[in-house]
């Protein structure tokens, strides 16, 4: 046997997937849970039994992917990763063999993100698919891959994806360097990263986009914009964006311009009346019930009756009630959900109302804020929203209408603030730049300088 | 930090000053004031807001008297276990008694009391008690007040014999130099008793039940007269206030019913005369005589309404000749044409009575309807 086999076996503590064959003065070793036992036998066996000389046997190998390399450390990541490293007694040189088994779901539909007409495919575990989904997309040259490699253990490669022309050096240079100063033992997934280049901002809104679609990808990469696709992650970060951002999504460009353009506005409709609705109607209820049509405040107030606690109290246990409900059909497994349906429903809605625990408007006004955040697939924004929406009960609570306005005064202070990689986090309203063009309005495709 | 924790201080200090549930409130959508021994009677009517019982009137009536408007709330507030809210007020209903003596201490405390939204309707309750109003019930309406308001609101196009002015209006009118306030009134036909009864009032028919009247005069914040039905329209066209009147023409014992379709007045008002221009567009609505219509019968229509409608314009100026008051707002006019000379003028509505009368009526009939003649007369 081979030295550096032996010295192998060693380091690997004789982990038991790890093969060794031995046929003449050739010695082959790899690990079996990541390497395909077909491809080995196909296309290293036959050859070395055909050709036994040691000189041609690079030559003799179906093999695309093979590289001669000397150093034993590389051999373990090579290795790790499905390669097969053949030895020949008395050289130092070894061969590098690509041998991965597919240990993939293979390309599927989008499930966090599902269009009506549009691409179905979606980002997989896989770094090489994921890569190649961008490739297919962009036939250029000038896409660029910047590849590092993160994690003491896990050694997980970061790709940093560009178009050379569209992205500044210096922005580059940045995420780079804040990538590679990452020192964690292990990245499991993008949501690590995102992490880390997240850290300097003091906010709980977003500030890179997430997707698990390829062609936002690439419209993205399009627009001038960074992406970072992680191995083993279906979900590949986008950056730098502001808040515009998370209300777009790929459709927007496959529909109309002008259908599109509705779209956009019921989104950002949602994403206020998702943040203000509980808040105001606290400000109604408790501070300013002269502002009720008159019709109106009497079936609120006889809703209202029978209730036990203050608005805010009402409001507070119901979000909370739901939160727990959207927690629990997440994390349950699928086979529950009917369960969960029909107790939310009925136990929290109708009884709740009939017991004369909460009054129906409430269970309106939850239900329509819940709703609206629902609009948003972006778990960050979704949780920001809620915080925010907290904050403007509270505030309302203390003084009414005045609170609203000093919360939304502060909001809007906090997030004009931000900057991330120089762009301001409301830039295309604050301050006004060309890219207005893809906000509420919607330019048509053909009119856009950016897509030319 | 240290201005954010300075923020977070400043809003708690605020308290939470006006902090009130809906649960504390009795709501009030109507309120009656009535003449007591010494001082007011004021009955609220309290909407109950309870879930709704079908067998159930969730309303009640509750009465409270005093010294003054504010004392006599205070007393009902006794009464009640719930704090009296009137915001949402829809109607005050007033009695003669009390509108005689004059408005002004009444409105003082519901214009000085900030919750209120003023902009209810203020009536006045002509024979009858202001209370017995409040309390009739209208199978049609959720509660009496509402119906009441909705009653006047959807009147609005329909009739024209009531007007629209609510509490603010009336009280600018009540300020102003050279114009006095009008208000509806309203009676009650049948028993008042059986009326607020809740089983008496399933029957299917509607035998008591609350009707607007005539316009009651006022002369500043004092009941003087009450108009007819004729002197009402009258008020309604020299105002400008509605676009949709009917004319009935008398013809061979049956009727020519015109409805206008606009209604335009032209006022100018000089120092010696008032010119009164008005504009009728019109449409034949029904014919009940045998007549042609023919461009000569036409003329001869338009004609009678002209002086049908001069008529009725003359009649109400004539009422508030006779009472001495302007409440067309011409002495408004002038003081903007013509401060100076307004100003010279020491008793307006003494001056309004020598003031000369321009009436010009133009009625035009430009629509006849889906038919031509009456039924069975054939053109020639």
């Amino acid at each position: 046997m081979h030295p550096t086999i032996k010295l192998l076996r060693e380091k690997f503590n004789y982990s038991n997937d790890i093969v060794t064959r031995k046929i003449n003065n050739i010695s082959y070793i790899y690990l079996e849970s990541v390497s395909s036992d077909d491809k080995i036998s196909n296309f290293l066996n036959k050859g070395i039994i055909n050709n036994l000389d040691d000189l041609y046997l690079e030559m003799s190998v179906y093999n695309s992917n093979i590289k001669i390399e000397e150093s034993v450390d590389k051999c373990i990541n090579y290795l790790t990763s499905g390669f097969t490293c053949v030895f020949i007694t008395n050289s130092n040189k070894y061969l590098a063999i690509e041998t991965k088994t597919k240990l993939d779901r293979g390309v599927s539909e989008s499930t966090y993100e599902p269009v009506l007409r549009g691409p179905k495919d979606s980002f997989t575990e896989n770094h090489s698919i994921n890569i190649g989904l961008i490739r297919k997309r962009i036939k250029s040259n000038d896409l660029w891959f910047e590849e590092l490699s993160i994690g003491e253990y896990t050694n997980t490669k970061v790709s940093i994806a560009y178009i050379n022309n569209k992205v500044s050096k210096d922005t580059i240079k940045k995420v780079l360097n804040k990538i590679k100063k990452i020192k964690i033992d292990g990245i499991i997934d993008s949501g690590y990263i995102k992490n880390y280049l997240e850290k300097d901002i003091h906010s709980i809104f977003p500030q890179i986009l997430c997707t698990e679609r390829p062609d936002l990808t690439c419209i993205n990469l399009l627009k001038g914009k960074i992406a970072i696709i992680v191995e083993n992650s279906p979900i590949v970060l986008i950056l730098p964006v502001s808040l515009n951002d998370f209300f777009i999504t790929s459709e927007d460009y496959y529909q109309n311009y002008k259908n599109a353009m509705i779209s956009r506005i019921i989104r950002l409709t949602a994403f206020i009346i998702s943040i203000l609705t509980p808040a105001i109607y606290i400000a109604l209820m408790t501070y300013n019930q002269e502002m009720i049509p008159n019709e109106l405040f009497i079936s609120l107030a006889a809703g209202r009756s029978q209730v036990p606690f203050p608005t805010f109290i009402e409001i507070l246990i119901f979000i909370v009630v739901f939160s727990i409900l959207r927690e629990a059909d997440i994390r349950s497994p699928s086979i529950a959900g009917s369960t969960m349906g029909i107790v939310g429903a009925l136990a929290l809605g109708e009884a709740a109302v009939s017991a004369g625990l909460i009054s129906p408007m409430v269970i309106i006004v939850i239900a329509v804020t819940s709703i609206s955040e629902l609009v948003f697939n972006d778990i960050d924004i979704c949780n920001s929203i809620r915080i925010w929406r907290i904050l403007f009960i509270l505030s309302t609570t203390l003084t009414g209408i005045i609170g609203i306005v000093s919360c939304l005064l502060i909001f809007i202070i906090k997030i004009s603030s931000i900057e991330y990689l120089d762009t301001p986090y409301l830039s295309p309203f604050s301050p006004i730049n060309n890219k207005i063009k893809d906000s509420i309005y919607i330019e048509p495709i053909y009119k856009r300088d950016d897509f030319k | 930090m240290k201005k954010i924790i300075i923020i977070i201080i400043c809003l708690m200090l605020t308290g939470c000053f006006n902090y009130k549930e809906l649960n504390n409130y009795a709501i009030v959508t109507g309120l009656s004031i009535d003449k007591a021994d010494n001082g007011y009677e004021v009955s609220a009517l309290i909407t109950n807001a309870i879930k709704e019982n079908e067998n159930k009137t969730n309303i009640s009536v509750v009465s409270g008297k005093g010294k003054s408007i504010y004392s006599a709330i205070k007393d009902i507030n006794l009464k009640i276990p719930k704090e009296l809210y009137l915001s949402h007020l829809n109607v005050i209903i007033i009695s003669e008694e009390v509108a005689k003596d004059g408005m002004k201490p009444i409105l003082d405390y519901l214009v000085r009391e900030p919750e209120s939204h003023q902009s209810y309707y203020l009536i006045i309750s002509k024979d009858t008690k202001a209370k017995n109003a409040l309390s009739i019930l209208d199978p049609i309406a959720n509660f009496p007040s509402e119906n009441i308001y909705s009653n006047l609101e959807n009147s609005r196009d329909l009739q024209s014999k009531i007007i629209y002015d609510k509490v603010n209006q009336y009280i600018g009118k009540v300020l102003e130099k050279g114009i006095h306030p009008i208000l509806n009134s309203l009676i009650i036909v049948g028993s008042s008793e059986k009326g607020s009864n809740t089983e008496e009032q399933n029957n299917v028919e509607l035998k008591n039940y609350i009707m607007l009247d005539n316009l009651a005069i006022f002369k500043n914040d004092k009941l003087v007269d009450y108009a007819d039905s004729d002197e009402s329209v009258g008020i309604n066209i020299l105002l400008d206030n509605i676009d949709e009147i009917y004319i009935e023409i008398p013809c061979n014992k049956s009727n020519i019913i015109l409805s206008s379709n606009s209604l335009n007045t032209k006022t100018k008002v000089n120092k010696q005369n008032v010119n009164i221009n008005v504009d009728i567009n019109s449409k034949i609505n029904e014919l009940g005589c045998d007549i042609k219509l023919n461009n000569n019968n036409l003329k001869k229509i338009e004609k009678d309404a002209e002086e049908k409608i001069i008529k009725q314009i003359k009649k109400a100026l004539q009422l508030s000749i006779n009472n001495k008051t302007d409440i067309y707002g011409y002495g408004t006019r002038l003081y903007k044409k013509d401060y100076k000379y307004f100003n010279t003028i020491e008793d307006w509505d003494e001056y309004f009575t020598n003031l000369k009368f321009n009436i010009n009526v133009d009625v035009k009939i430009k629509d006849k309807g889906s038919a031509n003649n009456t039924i069975g007369v054939i053109e020639d």
